[in-house]
């Protein structure tokens, strides 16, 4: 549960980030930062899964 | 243009799933016989009838679960990239008529073939449920892990249709590369069996660290390498950068072509 919290905690404020970074960039770059904000939330999703189940990176 | 707007990709989405099976008369209900038929041979047959067992292990449905958790997956993988390859070519009739976004067309085949592996997974669960397997914790990284395996094999697909506009001859290519891969990573047999030198190359391998991944989870009850999965986290997104810059760079050829 404190896994899925978190989880859902991050998914909340990288979907805010990105939604606002979409806002205010050029169009040209929207793709690169869609590809930018996936990577950041796959590499953050991992890392919290990680902390919380104490699994050594 | 038809942007990238979720219902025309859903519509796309639906049309693509539909065609394979248009003309039929069971019509979509054979892509559930598809992977109920696929689960049965991998678990049923292998497991039970052959008597294959996993090393160290007794579980008469263990070497079934190993390959099965390792094929839906890779079929997923491998029929994205392998479809996604000519999507440009086989399309080329919509792309001449109509301004699409090319992206789109490979986002389509992504989620039509996600599609069939959320279907392959329903049964493989109710498989797992109904033999009583014992299911790890760990089983939440799973959509995660397809997530990511989808990145890649989109990626890898948007580079590999690109080129095939102008190298005709890619699409064989793929597939050949394709079947190599498929036995080049542990799936239907376990990593240990390998010789040392190989063992030491297999850690490059994309679909071994997704698919070791997925037998951690469903087969070793044990969390996958986290470091792994950070690793080929930054590769997918590093090929779907250079990908979609190659694309970008060709896309005027690329209409041009077609």
């Amino acid at each position: 549960m404190k896994t899925l919290g978190a989880w859902f905690l991050w998914t909340i404020f990288s979907g805010t980030a990105a939604a606002v970074a979409w806002r205010k960039i050029q169009r040209h770059f929207k793709v690169y930062l869609l590809i930018l904000m996936s990577g950041i939330y796959l590499f953050g999703t991992f890392v919290i899964y990680a902390l919380l189940k104490n699994i050594p990176v | 243009m038809i942007a990238l707007n979720t219902s025309s990709l859903w519509d796309l989405t639906k049309r693509d799933f539909s065609e394979r099976f248009a003309g039929s008369v069971l019509g979509a209900i054979w892509a559930l016989i598809w992977p109920l038929v696929n689960l049965t041979i991998y678990i049923v047959i292998f497991g039970r009838f052959m008597g294959a067992r996993l090393p160290g292990t007794s579980d008469t449905y263990a070497y079934g679960v190993y390959v099965a958790c390792g094929l839906l997956p890779w079929t997923a993988m491998a029929g994205t990239i392998g479809r996604s390859t000519s999507v440009f070519l086989d399309k080329r009739h919509i792309i001449s008529k109509v301004s699409v976004s090319l992206p789109a067309l490979l986002l389509v085949i992504n989620l039509s073939e996600s599609i069939t592996f959320a279907i392959s997974m329903v049964f493989f669960f109710l498989f797992l449920l109904i033999t009583g397997y014992n299911l790890s914790g760990d089983l939440m990284l799973l959509p995660f892990l397809f997530l990511l395996q989808q990145l890649f094999a989109f990626g890898f697909g948007l580079l590999t249709a690109t080129l095939t506009v102008f190298i005709r001859d890619l699409r064989e290519v793929v597939g050949i590369v394709l079947q190599l891969w498929f036995w080049f990573t542990p799936i239907v047999y376990v990593s240990q069996i390998l010789p040392d030198v190989v063992k030491k190359i297999m850690i490059y391998n994309p679909a071994y660290v997704l698919i070791e991944s997925y037998h951690s989870i469903f087969v070793f009850n044990d969390a996958p390498s986290i470091k792994s999965l950070i690793v080929l986290t930054f590769v997918a997104h590093g090929l779907i950068c250079f990908a979609y810059f190659v694309f970008r760079a060709l896309e005027k050829d690329v209409r041009d072509f077609l």
